[in-house]
């Protein structure tokens, strides 16, 4: 046992020389859960995180360099979910857990850079990092937790499996090692990662239309991959039974017992070795930003090729030109108050859009050009929705899932809920060839117009 | 037959039966959590060693 001192450990991650191990933990059972280090052995542990409410999930990021201009300082980089901000979840289920990453070395002057980097209203969990340097990580998505996968400082998020359609989720993602590079998780019924589920998979190559099972007896948590190829899950046979950790043959489809305590659950297997380390790549973000927008701070940019490009079938039939506008959304959670701090029992109302426990607020209005290209500046680090309106202001769709555009980022969309696998076209947009970015209102950039 | 040899000629005939997965075993030190069945807190992350501890069902 390597962690004694603690009232609780968990969440292990072994350093890409399998030399160091993050974990969370909490000393006393009335503490918050913080992140800590330690060596292999569980000698010379250290907390790494500070007053971040419950921090859990650490995981070691590619080492990254943000010493503009050069980057040539690599650094040590983690990533981890927190309930630091003190706010419910759009369901009122829990404290709203996000994403984060963090330096373990000084960055300039800073002794060390803690930036949050996802901003989904619905909480996420069991984040992994890929080979090549994305996060991928579970995000709640109106009826269950989905697939989706950011750069490590919180760019470009993108969904990479499963839907806010329908209620299964996928959990506790994990990469094998290449060649494979398929991607194998849990799917469960709703928000119990406890619980277990099916084993599944898909490539990494057509993510969203490569899905296969791999068991479906008994319950699966917490996958990992052994370096020679493989798995270790923990599994149970039956629903009061205890996790046991097994090694689990793909080809066959079922798993070996390795360790099965009936007195305990055994679970969060991680082989203790070295493995190869994640391409690093430059942030866009903070004072590696290269977005000058003069004027603004915390702002980032969005444009879309093209609002008429969908695969709902309720956009499919609209003509061309008639979405003139596009509303920016934001929404803003509930804070956690002493006097209503009771989590709400799971309710219909979560497949409600917007969700019943948020607060909604129009960031502003900005034109659809003809070709159905927009380009506006917009507050940054912020959820939001977009809303396509016509002539009227009539509301001609709407997103059902909250996205943002961290500060000093610049990010692009196809279309609205179009096929993810598509290539845009190659051309310069409408709403590019104008001089500047439409500016959107919010408490940090001036209205439209204004001064 | 000594008793140990009953045990383990009964776990084959079992495994044999398709009613309990055989044991395995992985070559490299593996890290895990261990957790009481009922308790919330209480976990503690463990290190296995390579032909450590393993236990049939």
């Amino acid at each position: 046992m390597l962690t004694p001192d603690f009232a609780a450990a968990a969440d292990p991650c072994v350093s890409f020389d399998g030399q160091q191990v993050l974990f969370a933990g909490r000393r006393r059972s009335t503490d918050g859960w913080e992140i800590w280090r330690m060596q292999a052995d569980g000698s010379n542990k250290r907390q790494v995180s500070v007053g971040m409410a419950d921090a859990r999930g650490p995981v070691w990021l590619a080492p990254a360099a943000v010493n503009a201009p050069n980057f040539d300082d690599r650094i040590e980089w983690i990533t981890f979910t927190s309930t630091a901000k003190g706010v419910w979840d759009e369901r009122r289920r829990a404290p709203l857990a996000n994403l984060y990453a963090m330096s373990l070395a000084p960055v300039g002057a800073r002794p060390f850079v803690l930036w949050q980097t996802t901003y989904g209203l619905g909480g996420d969990r069991t984040p992994t990092v890929l080979a090549d340097g994305r996060v991928l990580f579970a995000s709640w998505q109106r009826q269950g937790y989905g697939l989706m996968t950011i750069s490590w400082a919180g760019e470009n998020l993108n969904p990479f499996y499963g839907s806010h359609d329908g209620s299964v989720s996928q959990l506790s993602p994990v990469e094998l090692p290449a060649p494979s590079r398929d991607i194998v998780f849990v799917e469960a019924t709703g928000d119990a990662e406890t619980e277990g589920g099916r084993l599944a998979a898909v490539s990494m190559r057509r993510p969203l239309h490569s899905w296969r099972l791999l068991a479906d007896d008994g319950a699966y948590r917490t996958p990992a991959a052994l370096p020679e190829g493989g798995l270790v899950v923990a599994w149970r046979g039956s629903d009061t039974g205890s996790f046991g950790l097994y090694q689990f043959d793909l080809r066959a489809g079922r798993g070996n017992v390795l360790v099965d305590d009936p007195a305990w659950h055994e679970f969060q297997p991680v082989p203790l070795v070295p493995r190869s380390t994640p391409r690093g790549r430059i942030p866009t973000v903070d004072f590696a930003s290269v977005l000058d927008v003069e004027g603004f701070k915390q702002a980032g940019q969005l444009q879309c090729l093209n609002v008429y490009e969908s695969d709902r079938a309720e956009l499919s039939g609209i003509l061309a030109g008639s979405i003139r506008r596009v509303r920016l959304v934001e929404g803003v959670p509930l804070p956690i108050l002493p006097a209503d701090n009771v989590a709400l029992p799971e309710s219909t109302a979560a497949v409600l859009w917007p969700p019943a426990h948020v607060q909604t607020r129009s960031l502003g209005e900005a034109p659809v050009e003809a070709d159905g290209s927009f380009y506006v500046n917009v507050a940054g680090d912020r959820p939001f929705y977009l809303e396509t309106l016509d002539e009227n202001g009539g509301v001609v769709g709407a997103m059902r899932s909250w996205m943002w555009v961290r500060a000093g980022d610049q990010r692009g969309c196809v279309g609205c809920h179009e096929n993810k696998e598509l290539t845009p076209e190659n051309r310069v947009t409408d709403a590019l060839r104008r001089a500047r970015p439409m500016s959107l209102v919010g408490d940090v950039l001036p209205a439209e117009g204004a001064p | 037959m000594s008793l140990g040899r009953a045990g383990a000629a009964l776990g084959l005939l079992l495994m044999t039966l398709g009613r309990v997965p055989a044991t395995a075993e992985v070559d490299v030190p593996l890290l895990y959590v261990q957790a009481p069945l009922t308790a919330a807190s209480g976990a503690q992350i463990v290190l296995r060693l390579p032909g450590g501890e393993r236990r049939g069902c």
